[in-house]
């Protein structure tokens, strides 16, 4: 699938008010996106992004699903995958299509704004700015993250997602 | 000819598959059920808008098309439009009636 008919499938849908399916997944944003989860995008409309949001952008010829850190003064945006150690280039607020609204896991619909997406959007930017200048110290909260996450998955596995 | 048919067998888009032409000669399908989106090459793009234009059509009306715009042999013409329904009907994005046309 080229960006081509990527971006055209995000205009067709915007058209016709539905939400953008966006399969393309990776492992960037494990754990709370997961390779071969369906996420749903909705356009920003008059909601500007917010801390946390997970975005959908253009990046060259390819489109990217990332969580936003910060907006920096000049207007560009700070985004990064949740299981990278970096930020990805600045993003200018332009090249932003929308914002994750769901996620489709197999025939389960995990809502952004509810537990444990929403969980995520509230610790993940900040962890990264308590450890902007500590990435060993990154490396270890996550994978305490993580774990806390499959232990809370393992109790509460309906309301998990897990 | 897809699992299934026959040769009187009438295809027709489903309403909820909306369809977008790029410059270049191909095209995307949105299912607005799903928010599934599709891919479409120059020849399934020129086939859906077939389809949709249409609305009912055979496999043997759409080769024909198919014929009639690339250059192609009607054997690799029938082989794509029996690819091309295979995909659209596994996908939700058309069905299939046994009424004939002529009836």
């Amino acid at each position: 699938m080229s960006v081509s008919h990527e971006i055209a499938a995000w205009q067709l849908a915007c058209a016709n008010r539905v939400p953008f399916c966006f399969r393309g997944l990776g492992s960037s944003m494990l754990p709370a996106l997961r390779p071969g989860d369906e996420a749903l995008f909705e356009p920003l409309a008059d909601l500007p992004p917010r801390r946390g949001d997970v975005l959908l952008y253009r990046a060259g010829d390819r489109l990217v699903a990332h969580r936003l850190l910060a907006a920096d003064a000049d207007g560009h945006l700070r985004l990064r995958g949740d299981a990278l150690a970096a930020d990805d280039p600045p993003v200018p607020a332009a090249a932003v299509l929308g914002r994750l609204v769901a996620i489709r896991r197999g025939r389960r619909e995990l809502r952004a704004d509810r537990a444990p997406l929403a969980w995520y959007a509230a610790v993940l930017p900040e962890l990264a700015r308590l450890t902007r200048h500590a990435p060993h110290t990154d490396r270890v909260l996550r994978r305490a993250l993580r774990l806390c996450m499959r232990v809370a998955a393992r109790l509460t596995p309906h309301a998990l997602g897990g | 000819m897809p699992a299934g048919s026959s040769d009187e067998t009438i295809f027709t888009a489903v309403d909820q598959a909306v369809f977008a032409g790029l410059q270049d000669g191909e095209g995307v399908i949105v299912d607005t059920k799903s928010a599934f989106y599709f891919g479409l090459n120059k020849t399934a793009a020129f086939l859906w808008e077939t389809l949709q234009k249409v609305k009912a059509i055979t496999a043997a009306q759409l080769t024909d098309a198919l014929c009639g715009r690339f250059e192609v042999t009607r054997e690799r013409a029938a082989h794509d439009v029996e690819e091309f329904l295979a995909h659209v009907i596994e996908y939700g994005l058309a069905k299939r009636c046994e009424n004939s046309l002529n009836k």
